[in-house]
């Protein structure tokens, strides 16, 4: 069962720990574990983030997966416009933060989840919702529950 | 086992409905398999390299560098 119209922004921590398997962060692992109840979007950012952590090798196959389940995840080599980066900077945002809190309203993501506690903090006037993998889970599970 | 022909043939006869639940449940199922595949790589050159361990202080410290030297590059003002 898929939750149809739900677009979400997993942040990169989110893709790395759970790829890793980190014990530390284990709801990463699930939550991804979950993509396709949800579908997924990855903004430029997220993307570069992901290719320079990646080896030649393992970017090949992360684009082959993505290419293959368009239904699942989406790209986006979009730039956001240098206002909008900056309105979150304002806000508290490191740029690289404040490009990843942009790109919802943009990408027409409905949330982001990412276990970076200082985004999580500084975000003040984000305009959609930002969530713990945990709390992302505890949604799931309660929409799932309906 | 079944054949392929038996099998099309038993989805073929489910309702509409019920048979686009069990092909988006396959499409669910073998992208879980690509991202398992994947993770299996990733952790194991994690491991090669003596990486799979480290400190999440030291992880985070790497992504959030990578993070703003990409951003730097991309919004340069």
């Amino acid at each position: 069962m898929t939750i149809s119209t739900e677009r979400w922004l997993l942040d990169t921590n989110i893709w790395l720990f759970g790829l890793r398997r980190d014990e530390t962060f284990p709801e990463c692992a699930k939550l991804l574990s979950l993509i396709g109840l949800f579908s997924v979007v990855i903004p430029r950012q997220v993307l570069k983030e992901l290719t320079t952590n990646f080896t030649e090798e393992e970017a090949s196959s992360f684009h082959q997966l993505v290419n293959d389940f368009p239904e699942f995840v989406e790209l986006s080599w979009d730039t956001i416009p240098i206002e909008s980066v900056k309105f979150y900077e304002q806000g508290g945002c490191r740029k690289g933060d404040a490009i990843i809190a942009a790109h919802p309203e943009r990408l027409n993501a409905d949330l982001i989840v990412t276990e970076n506690r200082q985004f999580l903090q500084m975000v003040v006037e984000l305009k959609v919702k930002i969530l713990t993998p945990a709390d992302a889970l505890k949604l799931l599970s309660f929409r799932l529950d309906q | 086992m079944q054949s392929i022909d038996d099998l099309a043939r038993e989805i073929t006869a489910l309702p509409a409905s019920e048979q686009e639940v069990l092909l988006d449940r396959v499409a669910q199922i073998n992208f879980q398999k690509g991202l398992a595949d994947l993770a299996g790589k990733y952790r194991a050159r994690l491991a090669r390299k003596g990486r799979v361990d480290n400190a999440v202080e030291q992880v985070w410290e790497e992504l959030h560098r990578i993070r703003e030297e990409i951003a730097k590059r991309d919004y340069l003002n």
